[in-house]
């Protein structure tokens, strides 16, 4: 006979987590060891599974790596590069230059006083396993710190590329703005043929009174690795945090934003566009606690669904007792094309004061045969019609960008997309 | 806000519950406890055939296995569930021809909530078929029905002689094992009703049941199985009252509703149950599966509920959607105050090509409650053409309340529509002011707003129903303004 020995999942990546030296990494690690892997049964991860992921061992991630980098966009941008999770500054732009304003591999920084007082306060490894394990032995990251009042004038364009095949990647970002402070970041992720990679990032972003932060996310790593990440925000008074996630191609994609609205009047915008075929499951999971009273959130998610692939959308509002005066609004909105595709969503709202304006809404439908049958009349050909169409559905996220360089390289993309979707 | 409104708020949220009232019939109590040996007792009790037992034990067993959900937005100290009684039945059991032969004490229990069955009959044209405690004691106007070869009698009836109908359907919609309360109500349920409309028949009234909890530490497990053959039409009302308790009570019912082709069942509940007092002291836990399945092409269900009783509310009436073309329906009004939890929607699963659902909820928040929303629209790979529309609104009246909403929805179907909107708001001071200056005061106008605000789903009551959830809105909410 015999016997059955219980083996922990994650003995796969436990090797790779031992002896970091960064802030909270043992208290993470144990934590690593007393949380269980996700199953459908855990409300969170109903509908995306992670068990395969440790189904196998990793490699520790290499930065010496230099792989051919993609063109520059056509405007100007700051670009920061990492490889593998691990910061280049001999691939990077020069971050020196500007005073006021700290752009350098988080690593170097882990003893300052901002980092101190901000690390780790906003990503809590009570209860996600994948924050536990980027907490215990984060690859590296990127510190933004942006002091009081600078407006910081060209958008930084963090641009992380992954090589290698079953390597396990811990991205660790902490954006900090002080009052007034005002940055634009597009962080780019592609991939070369990484299927069996594991990247799993973590980034923190401190918005101080005033300040004004926008982030850019553009996920198209074709036969890219699983990316399961998350994004903790904090927002002062006045503040504006605002993060649009662009999803073209990957594996197995999960975003996590959690945003606290922690000073009164302070705004929070989450923009999402995910065009998915393949196999690509691509699961958006946000979270906005309205835990003051005077403050306004506004989230638009919108995606077409094609081919086998899947999408996962979990939108959660909270409002705080006596935060009165809440604007909240949600919506998520899906095409589904292809007898395979699959949409599940779910927005929540959950409200304990009542002085609150919420509504949230969500659509899964096809695109509007009147609206074809119109472009057909008028000659146009079927599949343009419905390249148009699906161009203005998409087009009312994209039109919330302000940024019109970025907004301009971002439908061309879209665009490319969608003709091949 | 005005000072006025608050006091009219706080007035009303200190209202006592009106319905308070014991009735003393002796009843014959099962020992404490559940064990198999209960269940033995309670089937003996009912005289049940074998079979029956044998399920009821099956399910006992599976009951045993399974643990109490806990994912639900409500909050209630661990149930012991040896600490309850399972059966309890009024002593006397007259065989009623008219009124005049039934305990007197019980005419005047339905006396005092109004619904005497007298009234009932000459008024409304309602067949009642009275469960009290469990135990169907008066069923009127069966001759009616019978000559149209409507069955409509208490479940343990329908057990003696109608085994093959029983048999054919129980369990069919809701399984032993579809989830803990059913489970345990599989195992002990006492009685209910049951009722079957042969085909093409078109139930000439309106089918009733009030149900009354009494007898003070009893659980009551209530069983409906309601089936609609070729053709049929059906519409069934079913009202609930209960008296004070100290003790929290535990209501586990299920309601299995069977649709067949082109049949139409129309299910319409008033709930309105000791909610327990302002400091959340007493009330019942309404645990309940209620489940219709369209089983035939062109079948439709449609559940209607005005909800403002019960400590604890865990209810999801649903509908599967599994012939072509078939329609769930789901209105909804749900009122909490004071303490009470509320965690109930609706599951509309889409199997069938062409199947269509609606869902409209309305939630009324206000003291110290919490109600919530919960629904699923699954649209499975098979359901071509398939539509669904969802609304879910709330609205808070106070500023300790809570109010939320928790959707599910799956498309696995290109050619489905899915549409859900939900909003949460207070009243609007616009809308008061608005009538104010119009010279409608505030306790009317909040009145009118809510009362304008629930209609979409009052509009769907039987029109005896209207009125009594008219005026069960008027006595909870009427004059408050958040």
């Amino acid at each position: 006979m015999t016997t059955a020995i219980m083996t922990d999942p994650k003995a796969t990546v436990l090797p790779l987590l031992e002896g970091s030296t960064w802030p909270g990494a043992a208290e993470a690690l144990a934590q690593v060891h007393a949380l269980p892997v996700p199953t459908s049964k855990t409300e969170a991860w109903k509908y995306t599974r992670v068990a395969k992921l440790f189904n196998q061992q990793y490699a520790a991630p290499k930065g010496d790596v230099t792989p051919a980098l993609p063109a520059r966009f056509p405007f100007e941008a700051t670009r920061v590069v990492f490889v593998n999770g691990h910061f280049r500054a001999d691939l990077s732009d020069d971050l020196k230059g500007q005073k006021g304003l700290v752009i350098d591999s988080l690593k170097h920084h882990l003893a300052h006083g901002p980092v101190k007082e901000h690390y780790g306060t906003l990503a809590s490894t009570d209860e996600r396993l994948f924050t536990a394990m980027n907490t215990a032995a984060p690859t590296d990251g990127l510190i933004l710190l942006v002091t009081k009042g600078m407006k910081v004038e060209r958008p930084i364009h963090v641009l992380h590329v992954t090589t290698w095949e079953r390597q396990l990647v811990q991205p660790r970002d902490l954006f900090m703005l002080h009052e007034g402070a005002e940055v634009e970041v597009i962080i780019e992720h592609i991939a070369l043929d990484t299927p069996e990679a594991f990247v799993n990032s973590v980034r923190e972003c401190v918005v101080g009174e005033g300040a004004r932060l926008t982030v850019h996310k553009l996920q198209h790593e074709v036969n890219g690795p699983t990316s399961i990440s998350f994004e903790g925000a904090c927002i002062g008074a006045k503040g504006h945090f605002s993060i649009s996630t662009t999803t073209l191609d990957g594996a197995l994609i999960r975003n996590e934003v959690k945003v606290s609205l922690a000073g009164p009047e302070a705004h929070a915008e989450l923009n999402g566009v995910y065009l998915l075929n393949g196999t690509t499951h691509c699961d958006n999971h946000t979270y906005i606690g309205h835990d003051v009273p005077d403050c306004t959130s506004d989230e638009l998610y919108k995606g077409i669904v094609a081919g086998k692939g899947t999408s996962v959308f979990n939108g959660k509002v909270y409002v705080k007792q006596d935060a009165q005066r809440t604007r909240a609004y949600q919506s998520n909105a899906n095409i589904l094309q292809g007898d395979d595709a699959k949409v599940y969503t779910k927005p929540e709202l959950e409200i304990y004061a009542d002085d609150v304006k919420c509504s949230h809404g969500c659509t899964i439908g096809r695109l509007d045969e009147k609206g074809l049958f119109y472009l057909r009349s008028r000659g146009v050909s079927e599949a343009e019609a419905r390249k148009l169409m699906a161009h203005a559905f998409i087009t009312e996220v994209v039109e919330r960008v302000q940024n019109e360089d970025w907004k301009m390289v971002l439908t061309s993309l879209i665009d490319r997309k969608l003709a091949a979707l | 806000m005005p000072q006025d409104t608050d006091d009219i708020l706080r007035e009303v949220t200190s209202k006592e519950y009106a319905y308070g009232f014991t009735t003393n019939i002796e009843s014959e109590k099962a020992p404490k406890g559940l064990n198999e040996d209960i269940v033995r007792f309670i089937s003996a009790k009912k005289n049940e055939p074998d079979w029956m037992l044998e399920w009821r034990l099956e399910a006992y067993r599976i009951w045993e296995k399974m643990e109490e959900p806990e994912w639900a937005h409500v909050h209630y100290p661990k149930i012991d569930y040896q600490n309850a009684y399972y059966y309890s039945a009024p002593k006397k059991k007259p065989q009623l021809n008219s009124l005049d032969e039934a305990d007197p004490e019980l005419i005047k229990t339905f006396e005092k909530l109004g619904i005497s069955l007298e009234e009932q009959k000459r008024l409304a044209g309602v067949a009642v078929d009275v469960v009290f405690d469990s135990v169907s004691v008066k069923t009127t106007f069966k001759e009616t029905l019978k000559e149209k070869g409507i069955i409509f009698c208490a479940f343990s009836e329908a057990v003696h002689e109608h085994p093959e109908l029983v048999k054919k359907y129980i369990g069919s919609v809701v399984p032993r094992t579809d989830n803990y309360f059913a489970a345990l109500n599989s195992a002990v349920f006492s009685d209910g009703s049951f009722c079957y409309i042969p085909p093409g028949v078109r139930c000439p009234m309106e089918l009733s049941t009030y149900f009354r909890i009494n007898e003070a530490m009893t659980g009551q497990f209530e069983r409906t199985l309601l089936i609609a053959d070729e053709g049929a039409y059906v519409s069934y009302l079913e009202g609930c009252t209960a008296p004070i308790r100290d003790e929290h009570q535990l209501h586990a019912a299920v309601v299995e509703l069977v649709a067949l082709k082109d049949a139409e069942i129309k299910y319409s509940t008033v709930q309105n149950w000791y909610p327990g007092d302002k400091e959340g002291k007493g009330g019942i836990y309404n645990f309940v599966t209620k489940r219709g399945l369209c089983l035939g092409e062109n079948s439709k269900i449609s559940w209607t509920q005005v909800e403002t009783g019960s400590a604890i509310t865990w209810k999801y009436p649903s509908c599967v959607l599994k012939g072509d073309n078939s329609i769930g329906e789901f209105y909804s009004v749900a009122v909490t105050n004071n303490r009470q939890q509320a965690d109930t929607g609706t599951k509309m699963v889409h199997i069938g090509k062409g199947t269509k659902s609606t869902i409209v909820s309305k939630g009324i928040s206000a003291g110290f409650s919490n109600n919530s929303y919960r629904g699923l629209v699954k649209i499975g790979r098979g359901a071509k053409g398939a539509r669904n529309f969802s609304q879910c609104d709330s609205l808070l009246l106070g500023d300790r309340c809570g109010a939320h909403t928790f959707p599910y929805i799956e498309s696995e179907n290109p050619s489905a529509m899915v549409e859900h909107e939900a909003t949460t708001s207070k009243i609007g001071e616009d809308q008061i002011f608005y009538l104010n200056s119009r010279g409608i005061e505030t306790e009317k106008a909040v009145s009118m707003v809510v009362n304008g605000y629930a209609k979409e789903v009052l509009n769907q009551l039987p029109m005896e129903f209207a009125v009594e959830a008219q005026k069960l809105l008027a006595v909870s909410l009427e004059g408050s303004v958040g």
